[in-house]
């Protein structure tokens, strides 16, 4: 971890490891239909050349899931005594930090993969659409603790806008 | 809402004054009783303006052409405005409205049964708009924002009752009310807002509003429409209603919009904060409070470096757009020299000195990333507000005070991690103004978001608005008692 996006404490909470899994299965699951977009009209239409499209595709498809557990290690997050910490991305990094006292609401929400896979994600909302974050994939248990933390300690801090 | 320091001594001051005031019983009000015919006048005027364009360009021949169509449409405004009439008397019948002490309230009860009820606490900002027709009949419409969705519109009220309505609101909202503030024997006394006298802060005469919009920007467009004009003209060629149509309604359309809505525009301070009028046929009045403005943009574009005259925007929670959409909205000085920005500046934040605030630029090793406008991204903060300086042809400078600070975010991109440099971005609530620190070096980067975090962490617990952001100079007592 480099020093810019260091965090604020000692380490990054990081997510769930199940959370990783269901990249996974995503990548699995999404990437032959847009591969198969591509690929299956330039065989009905008898191209030539449709394999080309193909191999490019499956390498892309590789890398998906070479570059998965870089991305997946890269998301972390934070919580001090005033703020909630969060970095993630690869290629364009980022760290937000928002306050505690700055959030309007928290949201813990579950779809039906994610339930699958015992996960959760929790959004932040603020009065700034770019200062509203979203902490997905960690444990259910996890994810309903950090929002009853979060609204306890914004509870305490609001501060007007 | 939290009764600043500035607050309390108002009140207190007001309630010296001997006789105390009871404004407002529970009263039951309509709108007023003109509301349909201003309705109707509302609609007639819109078919003149469709109408009367097609008749202007071609000539009363068109109506000799349309032969017996032109009753059938003569029919259709007829019924269009009778059907605004009964519509406004209906409306005029059924809305109720109560402003007092404890609530306000907006019922309707017609067809379906609607009541809304505000809290004085949420309204945002209240804004009278005047349209010609509804001012040849004396009438306004008022516009309640509350932030957000649930905004609310009355329509008509008295121009009269319409602004002592709203500087009720106002005084409401702000806390320095009508509401009883106890005397030292404890009977509660109910004080009036006294009416000080607007100072008007900046006021934008015809000249500079012209040398603003000609001298800017927009000079390319013109001169290219006026060149396509002689050319068609000169050639003979491609002259078309629909081509001369497009180019007189674009540019002249905007040209008139600019000059026609910016007219008159002034800036006045009053008890309840600012007051913004403007426009030439409708007069635009918008209630601004200083203590909700989020942040603020100098924009000087490259011609309006000639004139020297910039355009001031602000971020502001409950500021409605108006009937200028994005032009205007936002836009605290259409048209400005530096001493108005600064007068501007220090309406809403009192003591705030630019050119104090210490700045630094970027590595030079940014050149990269940003060849031209390299020398002009500049950024500082002192322990107030950050500043950061953009832009090669177009000038901007953009302003965040750290209380209105929302959350702080660093980002990276592949080539700015080559090079170890890193953007800072301070995020206000959503507005026309935004604030990032481009290309920093990486290590003064955190370095600053870090210290940034304190700075905003601190802003937010100190309970009083702290330094320049008080909404209102505490006025001085005497001012008041010796109010004739």
């Amino acid at each position: 971890m480099d020093d810019l996006f260091r965090p604020p404490a000692a380490t990054w909470h990081r997510l769930s490891p199940s959370y990783l899994k269901l990249k996974y299965l995503m990548i699995a699951i999404t990437w032959p239909f847009l591969g198969a977009a591509v690929v299956v009209p330039l065989v009905l239409l008898d191209m030539s050349w449709w394999w080309a499209p193909l191999v490019a595709f499956l390498v892309l498809w590789a890398w998906r899931f070479l570059r998965a557990p870089r991305v997946f290690r890269r998301w972390g997050y934070a919580e001090t005594d005033d703020d909630v910490y969060l970095t993630r991305g690869l290629l364009w990094r980022e760290l937000t930090c928002v306050p505690y006292g700055r959030m309007q609401l928290v949201n813990v929400s579950s779809g039906p993969i994610e339930r699958q896979f015992g996960l959760a994600s929790v959004e932040l909302v603020t009065s700034s659409t770019s200062g509203t974050i979203m902490i997905p994939g960690l444990a259910r248990t996890d994810a309903v603790n950090l929002r009853d933390r979060l609204i306890e300690r914004g509870e305490l801090l609001q501060a007007g806008i | 809402m939290r009764a600043t320091p500035e607050a309390t001594a108002y009140t207190q001051a007001v309630a010296t004054v001997p006789e105390p005031v009871v404004l407002l019983r529970k009263e039951i009000e309509h709108p007023h009783p003109l509301t349909g015919i201003a309705r109707s006048w509302i609609a007639v005027f819109g078919l003149i303006l469709v109408f009367g364009r097609d008749i202007a360009e071609r000539g009363f021949e068109s109506i000799k052409e349309m032969g017996p169509f032109m009753w059938i449409i003569l029919g259709l405004v007829l019924a269009v405005v009778l059907f605004n009439l009964v519509w406004g008397i209906i409306e005029w019948r059924t809305t109720t409205f109560i402003a007092d002490d404890e609530e306000f309230r907006i019922e309707r009860d017609f067809l379906s049964r609607d009541s809304s009820r505000i809290s004085y606490a949420k309204i945002q900002s209240v804004d009278i708009e005047r349209s010609l027709p509804a001012r040849l009949l004396g009438l306004s419409s008022v516009t309640i924002d509350v932030g957000g969705a649930g905004g609310k519109k009355l329509e008509f009220l008295a121009k009269q009752r319409a602004e002592v309505l709203r500087d009720q609101l106002l005084a409401r909202m702000r806390g320095l009310t009508t509401a009883a503030t106890t005397d030292d024997d404890g009977t509660a006394v109910v004080t009036a807002p006294p009416a000080v006298p607007p100072h008007t802060v900046v006021r934008v005469s015809p000249v500079t509003l012209v040398k603003g919009v000609l001298i800017s920007s927009f000079l390319p467009w013109l001169l290219g429409a006026l060149a396509f004009l002689v050319g068609m003209l000169w050639l003979g060629e491609g002259f078309t209603i629909a081509g001369l149509g497009a180019v007189v309604f674009g540019v002249g359309g905007y040209l008139w919009a600019q000059i026609v809505s910016n007219w008159n525009f002034h800036l006045d301070k009053v008890p309840d904060g600012l007051h913004m009028t403007r426009g030439l046929f409708t007069t635009q009045s918008q209630s601004l409070r200083a203590d909700r403005i989020q942040a603020v943009s100098i924009h000087q574009d490259y011609l309006q470096r000639l004139t020297g005259l910039y355009r001031v925007r602000v971020t502001v929670l409950g500021l409605h757009g108006g009937e200028g959409g994005a032009q205007t909205s936002g836009t605290v000085l259409p048209y400005g020299t530096r001493d108005d920005v600064t007068r501007v500046l220090g309406a809403f934040w009192p003591g705030i000195n630019l050119d104090a605030i210490p700045l630094h630029g970027q590595p030079s090793r940014a050149r990269w990333l940003t060849p031209l406008g390299f020398k002009r991204h500049l950024w500082g903060a002192d322990d107030q507000t950050v500043v950061a300086h953009h832009g090669w042809l177009d000038h901007t400078i953009t302003l965040v005070p750290h209380r209105r600070m929302q959350s702080l975010g660093i980002s990276q991109g592949p080539w700015q991690r080559k090079l170890n440099l890193a953007t800072v971005a301070l995020h206000t609530t959503d507005g026309p103004v935004s604030l990032s620190l481009y290309h920093l070096d990486a290590s003064d980067a955190r370095g600053f978001f870090d210290a940034q975090r304190e700075r905003a962490c601190a802003a937010r617990n100190d309970t009083a608005e702290p330094g320049y952001l008080a909404a209102l100079p505490a006025p001085a007592a005497d001012e008041f008692i010796s109010r004739p």
